[in-house]
């Protein structure tokens, strides 16, 4: 601002001619201005633009000006005695009240009635009826020029101010009976002096003190109180009732005259400007001068405040300023969902989640002035989370502050006396530390007793401070913001903002920051890393972060959105500004002017649509777009922006947009449904270009085929080497009569007597001669030359000449199907990588954001996603391939004279890929690579499933395997063989290949069989053989089904129980008859192996038979009485023994003793007792075993690292995927 | 022409050589043409018998077969890679020169063996006869394209579809297709037609006929049947490799391990770069570095 205002809070400055008058619109944000050099100028002061201009009034300066309550109008009266009223929406003057005889001073729209108030230096106030384009009435009394008049807001009163000193109260209430009772009409006459000469305005108080003329008054607008201002250069202040009114005190300061002198529509303050270049603020109880404004050069005119909001205009010499007497920023801070305010000069804390009502915590201690609070800031300390500390900085004094603490939990009760300081600026930098900036440049760090602890030199001239995060501090200087760390005393890092930092706003976890200016936001993170800034031709606000990373700010106008990618936007606008103090799950807490909290939903669909689109979280896009009923060409073009049209495509119905959006995307099946919608030769068109781009001919043979383009489909068969369907073509040019058609059909066919026949047909002889000629058709040549009979054609043929025969097709597509896959089509690409499996493109400080998410959705996705990302794109990088390129059709001419072996069939053969290939593309499992002989492979994968750390006893069973897939078949003499794999039945045909498995589950189970009979005739030794033999196979089965996969996971756990029984047996056998205890203990364990019935019985017996030989009666007894108890099949087998078992029960019992001290629990239920397969001993009850990863076989947890030696494969304790029966 | 030769012919391709080599012998070719396809022919089945003795005496024939036989001879015997090189060399450029049918069969059986099977098949394209398009077919089966071979037999059917070498090529694509009952129903029909022994109404083929039929069994899942023919063959001729490995097969699937062995250890002997028998060589090496791999 030119003049040196002390803080003067400019909102808009305009320059122009001197502004004599001034009037806010009561809503939006514009105010007009009238000028000396007779124009009107509007402006919108929010956004500091001119926005119309009115200048009808002939000659001189307009000083009078005024907006209408609720219409569309404003009225202006100038030095053209002419007061017009205007309609700003039509932009011109709808129409014209003449009466005065002078200058106009003032105009005035009365709040209800249909009237205009009029002072003029005709020495008249008038009252006018815009309705009815009337005056009715004219108040007369003063004897010098009336400089301004007012109506009371509420009273039927009109006060006037005249340079004949006196100011005037008139009382209209007789005018208002009269014209605007209800069912009256308005008055006829042009004035309501009725016939006795009476006015119904009559003069209540003239008010006289001032010594010059009085230039402007005004009334309270509430209390029966009236400012005047004069060439006295005093502002008097005056009082009425009913009955009287007086002079009640005078303002002395101005040393000029006052122009204009009003009462602050809120505050208790009279404000008044000057010819000395001064406005004044005076302090309407106290009576005195709170604070001078000043201009160096310019006098002022008119001053005018808005209704509502706190602004205040002034005119002066040179334009106009807009601006506020103080600052009208709540001060607030979330913390969770605790949010820390002032209000009423009363520290706050307010729980969002719970509802709107606060606790008072402590009170401002600092007083303030009637016209400004004086209060700058509130912090809260979120680095102490045992404790409540608050900081309230204050611009009063030079700055000052005060430090509340208290506990963490503060109730009604809760009253915090603050400790105070002085300061340029405070922040929180640690759990019990503040930092101070001090008036000398120097920061001080002080502990919550306030006591200093620490003073230190910014490593630049610091003029304010912010939180930086713990143990650190944010210095800005001018435009640049340093991050200074505290302990280490050095800086982090530098940003700049552009017209220098206001707020900061640190995320909820403190990992990422926002600065925002006066125009611009940037987003950093914690060590401050750049990330985003936007720049706001409209004043930015507020702002705060939400729950997945977004920052919501506001603007004076709007609430926007910044995602972490740096997509930003709008979510709504605003009537009236506000300040955002939390984001939480679509919910918006914000305060306004007057300091309420409110709560709000936001409609966060559009950015939780792209911030889903960001991370490629699909569900959620769809989700937001249907749900969020975000449609529109704006979606449409973010997704393609974003490289998702086939997004779009999900919800996009429009057959047109359809068919533009797969186009662009290269989705021919998609565009081709659409066309078919359509059907539009424009569209086809379009669809054929695009499918000759990527290579598909179909498509385009039928595009060609739509809309009859019949050369253009030529020319496609002959390129694509389509021989039989260039004929058709010719057919069909022949039944359409089009010799051109026809001509160039032969001519790609290479028919040259076709084309001798049409130009003979058509008349051109010679030409018919010359083609036959060239191409030595002696039959044609004969009958053609004869009609030729003058002109020799021979001498017409160059020497050099060179036929002109189409190529022959090198490669020609079989039944049509061959298309040429030059480009890979989006859709494709997406195919290979699914919606799901991309990941989000990397963004700087993306992880920090993801960290911050609450709920954290499906954030996890696998890293290499960059690459896919820009693979995207390729589809439109590929455009154009290469594939004309190779047609170099100059070259037609310059073959030699081949024969046209036109339905000649060519083998190309290659190698295919081998079943083996075939079969492993399908499915990998360790019986596929077996039988494909990628051994290597196969036991790698054995390893990474079973943990196999011994190969050996698979080398027999993978030679067996892989050997029952070889064959070998004869071709035919001296050929050599063909090598097929046997496949499994009837693979061959679905084309689904898979090999022979030699360990089919039956086989499994047959080979188990064989086994179990083995333990029924007791050969423990190869019955242990062949159950490790059957479970060493089962890794190289395959299972058709669930139910063959669950037959063979329960044969591994039979097979297992199998070979520890007869290892069990094998060791017990092996035992010298003198370590009885060691063989009954064998025998003991036999009867927990997990055995068929029979078996079971059988174990039970022999243990039965032992431990009753070895005299352990009590063991003898627990065995016996399983067998009578349990059972085990068929009673007829067990019939016997189970007699023999209730004797021996009978006489164990009797006995009841132990001879030999065993490590068997016969108490213990028997699933609850586990033998260690590698120490053959039980394992105690309270020790955790580990397993064999495959065969699950049970270990004392020293075994661990050990090979398994029940399945003798795999490595016990082994952490592994488990093994894999059926392909998943 | 072609009614004169097709015994020889039927006979040369079901395998049954010796009786193709009296044939062309006694039979006396009508045109130069037949006269040359019977000479090679004759060279053919003494490479198949194998005669080596009277193909060196065809080294310097007349008759551009059986000089491409002599070629082949080497091409299979020789264990001199340089001789090899050489005789493919004059092989192809015999091929070339000559255009005889005969030539471009066994050139390009030799390029289908070195991979090279877009050549081998343009050698094909020549001469548009039966026993070329059922070689196609084969080519095309050799190289995994069964669709290819499917499409190629539809073609070449209608032009003699009693000939043993359509019918044969026919059994193998159904092998190929995953149909092995139609094979298996060929083979027979085949083996009754041309018995290996004149006279011999057993049923019993030549050995390339009974490696045929034996694989349409194992494909059949008739693992028993599939050894009885393979004895027939191997009682033939104990060494064929085919049906060696077809035994090895079986014998896995019958879990007889010690006959497996046996056959195993005679298909190393006889075909010892035969690719399964290389494989099953290299499955110790594969064991050996696993184990390693384990250690470190």
């Amino acid at each position: 601002m030119a003049g040196s205002n002390s803080n003067m809070l400019v909102k808009c400055e305009t320059k122009s001619n001197r502004v004599k008058g001034l009037s806010f619109h009561p809503k939006l944000s514009w105010i007009l201005a009238s000028l000396h050099n007779g124009t009107i100028q509007l402006w919108d002061y929010r956004i500091g633009s001119l926005i119309d201009k009115f200048e009808e009034h002939e000659g001189g300066p307009v000083r009078g000006v005024c907006f209408h309550l609720s219409q569309p109008l404003f009225v202006s009266g100038g030095d053209d005695y002419k007061i017009k009223v205007w309609n700003y929406k039509l932009r011109r003057c709808i129409f014209t009240l003449l009466g005065h005889l002078d200058y106009i001073r003032t105009v005035e729209f009365h709040d209800e009635y249909p009237w205009i108030l009029s002072a003029s230096d005709d020495q008249t106030i008038r009252i006018w009826n815009w309705q009815s384009r009337s005056c009715i009435a004219v108040l007369t009394g003063h004897n010098h020029y009336v400089m301004c008049a007012h109506f009371h807001p509420k009273e039927d009163l009109v006060v006037s101010a005249s340079l004949d000193q006196t100011v005037r109260v008139w009382d209209t209430s007789g005018l208002r009976d009269k014209t605007v009772a209800i069912g009256t009409p308005g008055p006829t006459s042009g004035t309501s002096n009725d016939v006795f000469g009476t006015s119904d305005a009559v003069v209540k108080y003239v008010l006289e003190g001032h010594d010059r003329g009085v230039n402007w008054a005004s009334f309270h607008p509430t209390l029966p109180l009236i400012v005047s201002g004069a060439d006295d250069r005093l502002v008097k202040l005056w009082r009425m009732n009913d009955t009287k009114a007086w002079e009640v005190d005078t303002l002395r300061g101005h040393f000029n005259n006052v122009s204009c002198v009003m009462f602050h529509p809120k505050k208790e303050l009279i404000l008044s400007n000057s010819e000395d270049r001064t406005i004044r603020v005076w302090d309407v109880t106290k009576r005195t001068g709170i604070h001078t404004f000043r201009r160096e050069n310019d006098r002022f005119w008119i001053i005018t405040a808005h209704r509502t909001s706190n602004l205040i205009a002034v005119g002066h010499d040179a334009g106009m300023v807009v601006f506020k007497l103080d600052c009208e920023r709540p001060l607030a801070q979330t913390h969770g969902h605790n949010l820390f305010t002032v209000q009423e000069r009363e520290v706050q804390v307010m729980d969002l989640d719970k509802g709107l009502k606060g606790v008072q915590l402590g009170s401002c201690k600092r007083a303030s002035n009637a016209m400004t609070s004086g209060l700058k800031s509130l912090q809260f300390n979120a680095y102490n989370p045992s404790e409540t500390n608050i900081l309230i900085f204050y611009t009063q004094d030079g700055g000052c502050y005060d430090l509340y603490v208290g506990p963490s939990n503060i109730t009604s009760d809760t009253s915090i006396s603050p400790k105070q300081g002085n300061a340029q600026a405070v922040c929180f930098t640690a759990r019990n530390r503040f930092a101070v900036l001090q008036s000398g440049g120097s920061v001080g760090i002080y502990n919550l007793q306030n006591e200093l602890s620490k003073k230190l030199d910014p490593p630049v001239t610091t003029d304010y401070i912010f939180p930086g995060g713990n143990n650190r501090i944010l210095l800005k200087s001018e435009e640049k913001v340093v991050m200074y760390d505290l302990t280490a005393r050095k800086t982090v890092d530098e940003v700049s903002i552009a017209g220098g930092v206001r707020y900061v706003v640190w995320s909820q976890n403190g990992a990422y920051v926002a600065f925002m200016s006066k125009h611009n936001v940037l987003l950093a993170g914690k060590n401050l890393e750049y990330y985003h800034s936007f720049h706001e031709n409209i004043r930015v606000k507020s702002g705060a972060w939400d729950e997945n990373g977004v920052f919501i700010y506001s603007t004076l106008s709007h609430v926007k959105y910044c995602l972490p990618n740096g997509d930003s936007g709008i979510i709504h606008s605003l009537a009236n500004p506000l300040y955002i103090v939390r984001v939480h799950k679509q919910i918006l807490h914000c305060m306004d002017r007057e300091h309420k909290v409110q709560k709000q939903r936001l409609n966060c669909s559009e950015y939780l649509f792209k911030l889903a689109l960001h991370k490629r979280n699909f569900n959620d896009v769809k989700l937001w777009i249907t749900n969020g009923r975000l449609c529109g060409n704006a979606v449409i073009g973010y997704l393609k922006q974003k490289g998702f049209p086939e997004v779009a495509l999900h919800f996009v119905e429009d057959q047109q947009t359809r068919f533009n959006l797969a186009l662009e995307y290269g989705h021919i099946e998609e565009a081709m449904t659409a066309a078919q919608e359509l059907d539009e030769r424009s569209c086809w068109n379009r669809l054929g270009l695009e499918a000759l781009r990527q290579g598909n001919q179909q498509i385009v043979e039928m595009v060609y085929q739509k809309t009859k383009n019949f050369d253009a489909l030529s020319f496609l068969y002959l390129i694509t080497g389509n021989s039989n369907k260039l004929k058709k073509m010719l057919k069909i040019a022949e039944m359409r009569g089009d010799v051109m058609s026809r001509f160039h059909n032969a001519l790609m066919l290479g028919h040259v007597e076709e084309r001798v026949k049409i130009m003979a047909e058509m008349g051109q002889v010679p030409l018919a001669a010359l083609t036959a000629r060239a191409h030595q058709l002696k039959e044609y040549m004969e009958k053609l030359e004869e009609q030729l009979s003058s002109s020799d054609i021979l001498s017409q043929i160059p020497k050099r000449t060179v036929l002109l025969v189409p190529p022959v097709p090198l490669a020609r597509p079989g039944s049509g199907e061959a298309n040429w896959p030059l480009l890979m089509s989006t859709k494709k690409i997406f195919e290979k990588s699914s919606f799901e499996a991309a990941a989000p493109p990397p963004m700087p400080g993306s992880e920090a954001f993801l960290d911050a998410q609450e709920d954290a959705p499906e954030d996890t996705e696998a890293p290499g996603w960059g690459d896919e990302d820009n693979d995207l794109d390729l589809g439109g990088d590929m455009g154009g391939g290469d594939w004309g390129g190779d047609l170099d059709l100059g070259d037609l001419g310059a073959l030699p004279e081949e024969p046209v072996h036109v339905e000649e069939r060519g083998v190309n053969l290659t190698l295919g890929d081998s079943c083996q290939a075939k079969w492993l593309k399908k499915r990998r499992l360790p019986a596929d690579l077996v039988a494909a002989g990628d051994f290597e492979e196969a036991l790698n994968l054995l390893k990474r499933r079973l943990g196999l750390i011994n190969a050996e006893p698979l080398a027999p069973i993978f030679k067996e395997a892989y050997w029952a897939t070889c064959s070998s078949l004869t071709a035919l003499p001296q050929m050599p063989s063909l090598h097929w794999p046997l496949l499994s039945e009837g693979s061959a045909k679905s084309r689904d290949l898979a090999p022979k498995i030699l360990f089919t589950p039956q086989v499994i189970l047959d080979r188990a069989r064989e086994a179990l009979r083995m333990v029924t005739s007791g050969k423990f030794n190869d019955a242990l053989n062949a159950f490790r033999s059957v479970l060493q196979a089962i890794p190289i089965s395959v299972a058709n089904d669930a139910n063959e996969e669950r037959q063979l996971t329960e044969m591994i756990d039979t097979c297992r129980e199998y070979v520890n029984f007869t290892r069990l047996q094998v060791a017990s056998k092996k035992l010298t008859p003198d370590k009885v205890a060691k063989i009954l203990e064998l025998n003991s364990y036999l009867t927990v192996c997990k055995l068929q019935p029979y078996h079971q019985f059988l174990a039970l017996k022999s243990a039965m038979g032992a431990c009753y030989k070895g005299e352990n009666f009590v063991t003898a007894a627990s065995f016996a009485k399983r067998m009578v108890q349990g059972n085990f099949g068929p009673p007829d087998k067990t019939k016997e023994d189970v007699q023999k078992a209730r004797q021996v029960l009978q006489i164990c019992e009797q006995k009841g003793t132990d001879k030999h001290k065993i490590n068997f629990d016969f108490k213990a239920a028997v699933e609850d007792i586990k033998i260690c397969s590698g120490s053959l001993s039980a394992i105690g009850a309270t020790e955790t075993p580990i397993a064999c990863p495959y065969c699950g076989s049970l270990y004392v947890t020293s075994f661990k690292g050990k090979l398994c030696d029940v399945c003798q494969l795999g490595e016990i304790g082994a952490n592994t995927l488990g093994i894999q029966l059926r392909p998943i | 022409m072609d009614e004169e030769l097709q015994e020889v012919r039927d006979n040369f391709y079901v395998g049954n050589f010796n009786k193709a080599l009296s044939l062309c012998e006694s039979v006396k070719g009508s045109s130069e043409l037949t006269q040359s396809e019977l000479g090679a022919t004759l060279a053919r089945c003494c490479l198949s018998i194998p005669q080596i003795d009277r193909l060196k005496a065809m080294q310097n024939s007349e008759i551009p077969g059986q000089r491409a036989a002599a070629l082949m001879a080497v091409i299979t015997k020789s264990k001199s890679a340089q001789q090899v090189s050489s005789a493919k060399e004059r092989l192809g450029a015999l091929a070339k020169e000559t255009q005889d049918m005969s030539c471009a069969m066994l050139n390009a059986m030799v390029l289908a063996m070195d991979g090279s099977w877009n050549e081998a098949a343009q050698m094909t394209k020549a001469h548009p006869v039966l026993e070329m398009q059922v070689l196609t077919i084969f080519l095309a089966l050799s190289c995994n394209q069964v669709a290819m071979a499917e499409k190629l037999l539809k073609e070449a059917s209608g032009n003699n579809d009693d000939s043993a070498a359509y019918r044969l090529a026919a059994a193998a694509v159904k092998l190929a297709t995953g149909d092995p009952e139609e094979a298996y129903l060929t083979y027979c029909d085949l083996c009754s037609q041309f018995p290996a022994v004149e006279g011999d109404d057993s049923g019993s083929g030549s050995v390339l006929l009974q490696t045929g039929k034996a694989l349409a069994n194992m494909q059949r899942g008739m693992f028993s049947e599939a050894v009885e023919d393979l004895q027939r063959a191997l009682s033939s001729n104990p060494n064929d490799p085919d049906s060696l490995v077809n035994m090895c097969c079986c014998m896995t699937h019958l879990g007889k391990k010690d006959e497996f062995q046996q056959y195993y250890s005679k298909l190393e002997q006889v075909a010892p770069t035969n690719p399964f028998v290389l494989k099953t060589q290299g499955m110790t090496t594969a064991f050996t570095r696993f184990q390693a791999s384990l250690q470190v």
